[in-house]
């Protein structure tokens, strides 16, 4: 008996010891798996052009200079600029009094070295024009554009070199180009320039003639800067073969070398730099963006715009600057005026042989579009709108990005074009997608992804630890988010009844939650309430209908009449709250979105365009909540909610630099809520980058699992199924939300980068003035900054500012 | 995919003035490009970012840091033992040999090589090169730079009768020493020579598939025309070998363009891959996936079966945007599996992103046989792209091999992959028979008795006569008896066209009820039938394409049916073939909705229990069909046959002339669209 339970006992034990040992495998094989690391060459990121490089602190030493043709026109208010002229050449000088720092709109002495003898009458011309010039061969205009220059520049002969002082046997000669009338006249506090171009022939001067296009520039100086303004009224054309099609403006201003410490800033996407001798390879050419994007009204027809491209980023702001030294001096130029029908060039060091590196601002000035892309067919019309730039000059600790996007921050704030309207909270956006459309048997059918009570669900459970939702309703109309808008408020009722929608909606309201329903009212789909008659006209008079073959469904879209936008808006001022209750309505491609149109026998430019929409967004702000996805600064004045930030730019060989320049010009004035994390692939650092960047989280939500969308047109909504990001976007709110809740309500002061993969960011509270600093390490290693350590992939909050 | 790169082509020429406009927008990552996988269909989806290309090598430093460029490079291959890359930079007739940081690089071969354009390190510090110019393969010891070893066209006679010139452009080495070399233009194969500097003969030579056409031609031309039909296979272009020693080979022919060869040098991967043309390199990368990239910078990677993971990357003729190519001449990948793409002068380095380090790891466990540990890597795939087939594939396996054989189900209908389905469902079948079986004879064992007995007591008596009083009550309803007249041509088929003839036993709305039923029968076969043998979308059926495969075939068949017979002096009329061909449908009609049902209990390897029953049913119907068409016309055998092929014939002329009709309708139409378009846009 005693034997029998000894054996027993052993067996038990046996059994016992085996259970525990297995469970500790399974629970080491957990372990190891749960520590599984799937990790990429974070270093190569980090250090690429999509980050931000180390700070450059080399000190500049060229500061410009004066020479004796330059003569004193006025100063400041604040005796902080002086304005010199060179009446010779008419070259302007901007000197700034603090750093002694002087800026030249043009050279006004070119090395030979330099570039060639034809460039060298650019570099030194403050305005030259572009023209379209009468063939008689084709009876038509030549569809390439032909520049002139104010100045021209002549090579010394071998003869003239030997008699010359070495000094001066290297410069090219400068002067008014022949056949040129140039005068100018003292107004108060500055210069008004007219000219009358003639044009700029390379070597002989024997075949020079004027075109008898005229301009007439007003330059002046306050305590603003120095504005340069060219009225439209007085633009003439006297010679009915050569017609104005473009003016640049002061190329060389804020120009510099390749050795000069320092960068370019462009507003491309969320903001690139462009440091001064990065430039290599196939980089070195002048590149041209449009501000505001480009127009399609202007465009031939049914361009397929899916080519396995990501979506190319416009520079929604209408500004460019120039650091000469961090910290030291730089300058910001803002367009003010013409900005819709302006281009930016970008010119590094080595293109066209030029060794300077520059930027500079065209603005179109004639409606012009290409039939069947090649016939250039040109309208006689010139736009109507005025052109001026106002160039800030910044010092110190301002001469940076930072202080460009703060001082730009300014400019809007100054003009109202921004106002204060955040709401001082950390929010998450979540985009959640109702219903779309897939084929079926009998035509179309509605796949239900998100129903109401879902929503509810959605939306009770992310707020269960705390994070405030904002919540973007898409896809909640009849026939689906695709192929249907304009929507019209016609509410999908296979979701969940119209009144318990309706009652929801104001529920949300009453608990403080902004909700917004997602319409489009810029592209429109026949399938929806969109009819032939409301597609806008090109100026080529054809209907808008673009083609968009990387669909499954609907492969052609339509721009909608900007006027017919208009009346879109006006009915959801009328019957948005009585229909659905509607509190926030969140407009897709509005924002960002303008475009030449023929309408009533009138050609129409972007300028009318933009007071279309911007009535239209007048009268939808008086009454509901806006939201904009990526919208372009001139409706910043209206906004509740920016959506879509962007945190990249385009990804171009010319940059050296991603910053987050525009979501730094509305910090603190506006809520901003970054691109859908649910693509984000490169796991914590994407994450860290959205704090870097101030922009709030966004997701994109639906209940259903994602592979129900395959067969619609949403196909690239392949991971939102709220299950698997429920846990991710608590995880994010827990992890970040120190981060977020200690910049609330406050501007960014500075941005400082020690060293590769680490960005320290001052903000800077608006009530109060205290400072606060984000310390950000992208690095897999910890690093120890303002005292603090920062371990791998995380950040620190510590009080006061990083010098 | 051509067509994607052309307008690529045209948008990136208007690079500046193009907006690019959607209205769904997807976060980058840093990304140029999208990326591409295929999906269970064929359809290139959208997919996370997968690699993202984060510098442009545009400069070379020396150890003693002069810094050079690279002019027209041809190759670039990585050795991962001594974490070097070897570049063939052929416009300048050397080879660079750099570490990752592309400093401190080493000249080798510069005064020697004419035209290096492929370029191979082994382990043991020798550096292969393929030298066009020289017409040789040159070795360098690495520790002996100025002697380098030559190797000349082999003088083997087996070579020698086979090709004129050696022109090696590529080369790999395997373990042993033996040289694979791609020989410019010797459609044998690869050139294979041993470490001793013997030719060893070719290795794996691509063939010539004839197609019809091709064959007809070759049958009917004299002895002269055919020595002009011979055509040569095409050459491989480049090579690769991967971690087992095997050659990968990249030809550019369609389906097959990638072969991963055996010793015996026949192809492992299958021959309908999703591949493109114009392919330049190929490499294979740690977990043996293999990455092909071809002239305009389009990258793909396959796993180690074929199947597409990856595609991204294109074309940019600016040359301004980082990953993207002005063009592309080779591929290479480290071990951390950053890629390394020549692109003209310049090298662009893509690193992997998280997704795609999930989907290796995956791939990793899963070619280890360690289905439950790829589980979690799977599951994490898929909360990062819900539409991804292959991790929904590999998911099903680990499920099937956990015992979750009901999650395993799902995840392969999503895959659709029905072999492993009908794995799962196998289990899943035995399962339910294993618990239930024995509860289901005895059910259907006591049931078969009941009756039996209850029959031998004359219990069913009443009941019987009920039925059939209901049945004579019924059949009062002219339609309900017409209708089923249908039911007599499953046993007395004969019988049933004379009666329909003589008797007017069907009447045409009787045989229209069934048309009907054709067509319901034909829908419910696309949405019900078990999803074994009905993998598709269901998605993609519509009405025109059910139409098309029931009724209107044989209303087709109809029609010439009794235009050619009464041609020929028939004695049916319209109604009589309409009538009776959808009677000679009955087997069908009748006895496929049971063929439905079964099909969703039966796994691939018994398909037989469900093709065969097609088989019978339609058979059966044809040869009705034959004699339907005897009787009702009262033809003799012979009479019959010409009459049914002339029908036959007569169906296929019509498609023709509706075929032409609908094009030439169409070209009207836009003709008239376009002469609008251009008086609007004059005027």
């Amino acid at each position: 008996m005693f034997r029998i339970s000894k054996l027993r006992l052993l067996a038990l034990i046996g059994i016992f010891a085996l259970a525990v040992a297995s469970i500790l495998v399974i629970k080491a094989n957990e372990a190891s798996t749960e520590d599984i690391e799937y990790n990429f060459s974070n270093d190569m990121i980090i250090d690429s052009s999509f980050y931000t490089g180390a700070d450059d602190t080399r000190i500049n030493t060229f500061k410009g200079s004066l020479n004796e043709n330059d003569t004193f026109v006025t100063r400041s208010a604040n005796g902080k600029l002086e304005l010199y002229f060179n009446s010779n050449l008419c070259i302007f000088k901007i000197k700034n009094m603090e750093t002694g720092y002087i800026y030249s709109s043009a050279l006004d002495e070119v090395d030979e070295s330099m570039c060639s003898e034809y460039y060298s009458g650019f570099l030194s011309s403050s305005f030259s024009i572009y023209y379209y010039q009468y063939l008689s061969s084709s009876q038509n205009f030549d569809i390439n554009t032909t520049r002139a220059w104010l100045t021209k520049g002549t090579k010394h002969t071998r003869a003239e070199k030997e008699t010359l002082p070495e000094d001066e046997a290297t410069k090219v000669k400068l002067t008014i180009a022949e056949k040129t009338v140039y005068n100018y006249q003292q107004i108060q506090n500055g210069i008004k320039v007219n000219i009358t171009f003639a044009n700029a022939k390379e070597m002989n001067t024997d075949r020079s003639f004027s075109l008898g296009i005229s301009i007439s520039a007003y330059v002046t100086l306050d305590d603003n800067g120095l504005h340069v303004k060219i009225p439209r009224d007085e633009i003439k054309e006297e010679n009915e073969k050569y017609v104005l099609a473009g003016i640049m403006v002061m190329p060389l201003l804020g120009s510099a070398t390749s050795d000069t410490p320092g960068y370019m800033l462009i507003p491309d996407g969320a903001g690139a730099l462009v440091r001064y001798g990065s430039v290599t390879g196939s980089a070195v050419t002048w590149q041209s963006y449009p501000f505001y994007g480009s127009d399609r009204g202007i465009q031939t027809q049914g361009l397929d715009e899916d080519n396995g491209m990501h979506d190319y980023k416009t520079l929604t702001m209408p500004v460019y600057g120039f650091v000469n030294g961090v910290n030291q001096d730089a300058v910001l130029a803002i367009l003010e005026d013409g900005n819709k029908q302006a281009s930016l060039t970008v010119s590094p060091s080595g293109s066209y042989n030029i060794k300077t590196n520059f930027m500079f601002s065209t603005f179109t000035t004639r409606f012009n579009y290409y039939l069947y892309g090649i016939n250039l067919t040109m309208i006689d019309q010139l736009y109507e709108e005025d052109m001026a730039i106002n160039y800030r000059f910044l010092s110190g600790n301002d001469a940076n990005y930072v202080g460009m996007a703060k001082c730009y921050q300014e400019y809007l704030l100054e003009h109202e074009l921004l106002n204060r309207n955040t709401s001082g909270e950390f929010k998450t956006n979540i985009d959640v997608l109702m219903s779309d459309a897939q084929k079926s048997m009998l035509g179309y059918s509605t796949v239900k992804m998100t129903t109401l009570a879902d929503l509810k669900k959605i939306v009770s459970e992310v707020s269960e630890d705390g994070t405030i939702p904002l919540v973007n309703i898409l896809g909640w109309n009849k026939a689906g988010y695709s192929g249907a808008s304009p929507y019209t408020l016609k509410y999908n009722t296979s979701l969940g009844s119209k009144g318990a929608f309706k009652r929801y909606l104001k529920e949300l309201k009453s608990k403080g939650i902004e909700a917004y329903l997602n319409d489009n009212y810029v592209v429109g789909y026949t399938r929806g309430n969109l009819t032939k008659s409301k597609i806008a006209t090109s100026l080529l008079k054809l209907r808008m209908v673009f083609k968009n073959s990387g669909n499954n469904l609907f492969t052609e879209y339509n721009y909608i009449d900007p006027t017919y936008t208009n009346k879109l808006a006006a009915d959801l001022v009328k019957k948005g709250d009585r229909k659905l209750g509607l509190n926030g309505i969140s407009i897709n491609n509005l924002g960002n979105v303008l475009f030449s149109y023929y309408e009533n026998n009138e050609n129409n430019s972007r300028f009318d365009c933009y007071s279309e929409y911007d009535n239209a967004l007048d009268l939808v702000s008086s009454k509901y909540r806006l939201a904009l996805s990526k919208p372009n600064d001139y409706f910043y004045k209206y906004l509740d909610a920016y959506l879509q930030m962007p945190t990249y730019a385009n990804i171009y060989h010319l940059y050296s630099d991603n910053v987050p320049f525009v979501p730094y010009v509305i910090k603190g004035y506006v809520d901003y809520y970054g691109e859908h994390l649910n693509y984000n692939s490169l796991g914590e650092i994407g994450y860290l980058r959205y704090l870097d960047y101030g922009a709030f989280p966004s997701y994109l939500i639906t209940k259903e699992a994602s592979h129900n969308l395959k067969h619609t047109d949403t196909v690239s909504y392949f991971t939102t199924s709220f299950d698997d990001w429920k846990e991710e976007i608590a995880r994010f709110n827990n992890v970040y939300k120190d981060g977020y809740n200690a910049i609330l309500n406050s501007k960014v002061y500075s941005r400082y980068v020690p060293e590769s993969g680490v960005s320290i960011v001052t903000y800077q509270n608006i009530d109060n003035g205290s400072y606060t600093t984000l310390i950000i390490n992208y690095n897999l290693s910890n690093v120890t900054y303002m005292g603090k350590i920062v371990s791998a992939h995380s950040y620190a909050v510590v009080g006061g500012k990083y010098e | 995919m051509k067509k994607l790169r052309k307008l690529t082509l045209f948008l990136l020429v208007a690079i500046t003035c193009i907006v690019f406009m959607q209205v769904k927008v997807m976060a980058d990552n840093g990304a140029s490009h999208k990326t591409y996988t295929v999906d269970s269909n064929g359809d290139m989806i959208p997919t996370q970012d997968a690699y993202i290309a984060v510098k442009k090598v545009t400069n070379i430093t020396f150890s003693n840091s002069e810094t050079i460029t690279i002019n027209n490079p041809e190759d670039i291959y990585y050795n991962s033992k001594f974490k070097k890359f070897y570049i063939a930079d052929t416009g300048n007739a050397r080879i660079i040999q750099t570490d990752a940081t592309f400093t401190n690089a080493l000249e080798i071969g510069k005064g020697i090589l004419v035209k290096p354009q492929g370029v191979y390190a082994s382990d043991d510090e020798l550096v292969y090169v393929a030298d066009y110019g020289l017409k040789a393969v040159v070795i360098f010891d690495l520790n002996d730079l100025a002697n380098p070893t030559y190797i000349y066209k082999p003088t083997h006679p087996l070579y020698i009768e086979s090709s004129s010139d050696f022109l090696p452009t590529k080369i790999v080495v395997d373990p042993v020493g033996t040289m694979y070399i791609i020989d410019s233009g010797n459609a044998n194969g690869i050139v294979t020579i041993t470490k001793d500097n013997e030719f060893s003969g070719y290795f794996g030579a691509n063939y010539v598939q004839p197609d019809f056409k091709y064959v007809v031609k070759f049958l009917f031309s004299t002895k002269e025309q055919r020595k002009k039909l011979y055509v040569s296979p095409v050459s491989p272009i480049n090579l690769a070998i991967d971690g087992d020693g095997l050659i990968n080979t990249l030809s550019n022919t369609e389906g097959s363009a990638v072969k991963k060869l055996n010793i015996a040098g026949n192809n492992l991967l299958p021959t309908n891959m999703r591949d493109w043309s114009d392919y330049v390199d190929i490499a294979i990368g740690p977990t043996e996936t293999i990455y092909t990239v071809e002239k305009y910078g389009y990258i793909c990677e396959y796993d180690r079966e074929g199947n597409l993971l990856f595609n991204f990357a294109g074309y940019d003729s600016t040359g301004v945007t980082i990953g993207l190519f002005r063009s592309s001449t080779s591929i290479e990948v480290d071990d951390e599996y950053n890629l390394y793409v020549l692109d003209g002068n310049q090298i662009q380095i893509f690193v992997q992103t998280e997704f795609a380090g999930l989907i290796h790891e995956a791939l990793k466990l899963y070619n280890d046989g360690k289905y439950q540990e790829s589980r979690e890597p799977w599951e994490e795939v898929l909360k990062l792209n819900n539409m991804f087939d292959l991790a929904h594939k590999g998911l099903g396996n680990a499920y099937l091999r956990e015992g979750l054989y009901k999650e395993a189900l799902a995840e392969f209908k999503l895959a659709k992959d029905t072999t492993s389905y009908s794995n799962a469902f196998w289990e899943v079948r035995n399962n339910w028979l294993n618990d239930y079986g024995y509860l289901l004879f005895i059910i259907l064992a006591s049931l078969i008795i009941i009756l039996i007995v209850l029959n031998k007591l004359h219990i069913f008596d009443k009941p019987k006569t009920s039925m059939r009083a209901f049945k004579e009550k019924m059949f009062k309803v002219k339609l309900i008896k017409e209708t089923c007249h249908l039911f007599r041509f499953i046993r007395h088929p004969l019988d049933g066209f004379y009666e329909n003839r003589r008797l007017e036993a069907m009447s045409v709305a009787s045989a229209t009820i069934w048309y009907g039923w054709f067509f319901i029968l034909t829908v419910l076969a696309s949405f019900f039938t078990g999803f074994v043998f009905n993998p598709g979308d269901k998605q993609s059926i519509t009405i025109v394409s059910i139409l098309l495969k029931s009724i209107l075939p044989l209303l087709l068949f109809v029609v010439c049916n009794y235009l050619i017979s009464s041609i020929r002096s028939g004695s049916g009329r319209f109604k009589d073939v309409y009538i009776n061909s959808i009677c000679c449908l009955a087997p069908y009609l009748i006895f496929m909705p049971f063929v439905i049902i079964l099909s969703n209990f039966v796994i691939e390897t018994e398909s037989f229990f469900y093709t065969m029953p097609h088989l019978v049913l339609w058979g059966w119907s044809f040869v009705l069909m034959y004699f339907m068409v005897k009787d009702i016309q009262e033809f003799t055998f012979k009479e019959n046959n010409s009459n049914i092929l002339l029908s036959i014939l007569t169906m296929l002329l019509f498609v023709a002339f509706g075929f032409l009709l609908y094009m030439l309708t169409k070209q009207f139409i836009n003709f008239i669209i376009n002469l609008l378009k251009e008086v609007i846009s004059r005027v």
